[in-house]
């Protein structure tokens, strides 16, 4: 999920800020936020977990500073294969990248119902400006 | 999808298109795309760009050429109609902007920038 940008000036009026708020609270409510956030929870509980989730995302990481410079080793492909096989057998990450997914699949499927009520993609406009990549 | 939020989402667009920032949008944006005068400017544009890039592939790009493409990219820029374009779209993006703003604070993370479309740089 993509962190909140904290700056802004406010220019909508209320009636349609109110109605921007009905819609997250409606997708607050739906299953898939639900299962999104007690994944999340499960997460959060569990010490094993994210220390597995942080070794995978600080060895992509490298994996992926290293491919930019084209100095990828054997080793470092293998050891993220490993961290990989890893992490998708445990069952606590499993449930939430799934869950993760599942959400994002039904944030973008919200966002093309509001495109074609609007004639413009809402998502693309509205979200915070940023660097490329 | 879920029925609430299906007609939350719609509720949310009727909202909208009936915002003054998103009908001024669609009014500036349809002249844009419709009236004879910035689509014959536009049309030129193209054409003339199209041109430019195969002259830099060939690297018989000349200073005139640049000069000229630069002019016509002002006289397009500053075209009232195309102006006024830009700030609808302007100031539509900033409304849009703050919507967004309020469902994030609501969900905790940032909506459009997760179900926006994957984009390329």
């Amino acid at each position: 999920m993509q962190e909140l940008n904290e700056v802004y000036t406010q220019t909508a009026e209320p009636r349609v800020l109110e109605a921007s708020r009905r819609l997250a609270r409606a997708v607050v409510e739906s299953v898939q936020f639900q299962k999104y956030e007690q994944a999340n929870q499960r997460l959060r509980r569990d010490a094993t977990a994210q220390q597995l989730l942080f070794e995978y995302q600080q060895a992509q990481q490298k994996f992926q500073m290293r491919q930019s410079w084209g100095g990828v080793s054997g080793q470092a492909a293998n050891r993220i294969v490993e961290l990989q096989e890893q992490v998708f057998s445990n069952s606590i990450l499993k449930d939430y990248f799934q869950a993760q997914e599942d959400l994002v699949q039904m944030l973008m499927e919200l966002n093309a119902l509001l495109n074609e009520n609007l004639g413009f993609d809402f998502a693309s406009l509205a979200k915070p400006a940023g660097g490329c990549c | 999808m879920d029925i609430r939020l299906k007609l939350a989402a719609e509720e949310f667009a009727r909202h909208l298109n009936s915002s003054q920032p998103v009908k001024e949008f669609h009014s500036a944006k349809e002249i844009f795309d419709h009236r004879p005068e910035i689509m014959q400017l536009r049309q030129e544009f193209t054409t003339r760009a199209q041109e430019f890039r195969r002259k830099q592939a060939d690297h018989t790009l000349t200073q005139e050429d640049i000069n000229e493409m630069m002019a016509l990219q002002r006289r397009l820029n500053s075209h009232p109609i195309t102006a006024r374009y830009a700030e609808a779209q302007q100031a539509m993006v900033m409304m849009l902007q703050d919507c967004n703003m309020a469902m994030s604070e609501v969900l905790g993370f940032d909506f459009a920038a997760t179900a926006a479309p994957a984009a390329s740089c």
